[in-house]
């Protein structure tokens, strides 16, 4: 062996035990399918009017629309598991849920202390509660970005930024606040087309990645 | 040139592929032979031929089960391969320092 192949050797372990350590399922199908969700949600509740007049029932339509969420997209990545013949719960997926629990955590405890705090003031609620979903659910995809693909940290900054434009621009401008109603719409397009968007392009340089 | 760091590497994972499925398990407490497989661009002969080697050497530990009906055979580096794979590293690394000194 000379030097320059001991060198070489070197980059390749250190290239390869970075990609060991990475979660690599396809994640194109499970942001478009997150992202139908958000839109889906976001039109039957400004259809419906869900909530628009109690916070909770705003809250809680929501909360369970982002369960059915995670319940929709482990069940897709198990089934890619399986496909595989591969484990569901590797290393690297308890990597991004380690990285992810403490974010939602605190979204879940804030939304609970927002609620019985200004639960019933519904403009204070669609005022308060989206940009501080939109920043929370930023960087829970900012620290997972740290354990697969780099776009996913894009993808959390994409989801901080509307989250801190939307809450800079009602706290500089006081603006009209929407109403919950109204605020139906703004959750399905952010989440719904942000996920919807980051998955088509995902679907799309996989497609060009192809021989 | 020191030829002492030479002469101390191991046999058994001087080999690309050996040494590069002991990287990937060093990463991983665990990988299932398919992930493995995909990682490494290796063929299920050529990986299982390398395995076998690696087991044999004390290197690797193979595990085989069932999960969801479906046979799963998963890999981890015994402390023994995680001691020779460490030491390979080091090694490689001293001959690149010693050829930077030069």
């Amino acid at each position: 062996m000379n030097p320059a192949d001991a060198a070489e050797q070197l980059n390749t372990i250190r290239t390869l035990m970075e990609r060991a350590a990475l979660y690599r399922r396809a994640l194109g199908p499970t942001l478009v399918g997150l992202g139908v969700l958000g839109l889906a949600a976001g039109a039957l509740g400004y259809g419906v009017g869900i909530g628009q007049d109690h916070s909770r029932t705003f809250v809680l339509y929501w909360s369970a629309v982002a369960l059915l969420g995670v319940v929709g997209a482990s069940l897709q990545m198990r089934r890619q598991a399986l496909g595989a013949a591969e484990p569901f719960f590797t290393p690297p997926t308890r990597r991004i849920v380690g990285a992810m629990l403490p974010v939602y955590a605190v979204a879940i405890v804030g939304t609970v202390y927002l609620t019985l705090l200004f639960g019933a003031l519904t403009k204070v609620m669609a005022e308060t509660l989206l940009p501080f979903w939109m920043a929370l659910h930023g960087l829970a995809l900012h620290a997972a970005g740290h354990f697969t693909f780099r776009g996913i940290r894009w993808l959390g900054w994409a989801f901080i930024a509307a989250g801190l434009a939307v809450g800079g621009l009602w706290a500089l401008t006081r603006a009209d606040l929407p109403t919950l109603s109204q605020a139906h719409l703004l959750m399905g397009a952010v989440f719904g087309l942000g996920h919807l968007l980051a998955g088509g392009w995902i679907l799309a340089a996989e497609r060009r990645a192809l021989p | 040139m020191n030829p002492e760091p030479f002469l101390q590497l191991d046999r058994v994972i001087h080999e690309k592929g050996r040494l590069a499925i002991l990287a990937a398990l060093a990463a991983s407490p665990e990988l299932a032979f398919t992930e493995l497989r995909s990682l490494l661009q290796m063929t299920d002969g050529n990986l299982t031929t390398h395995i076998r080697t690696l087991q044999e050497a004390g290197y690797v530990a193979v595990t085989k089960s069932y999960r969801e009906q479906r046979p799963l055979t998963t890999c981890s580096l015994t402390p023994a391969g995680r001691e020779a794979f460490t030491r390979q590293v080091d090694l490689l690394a001293q001959i690149v320092a010693e050829t930077r000194k030069l």
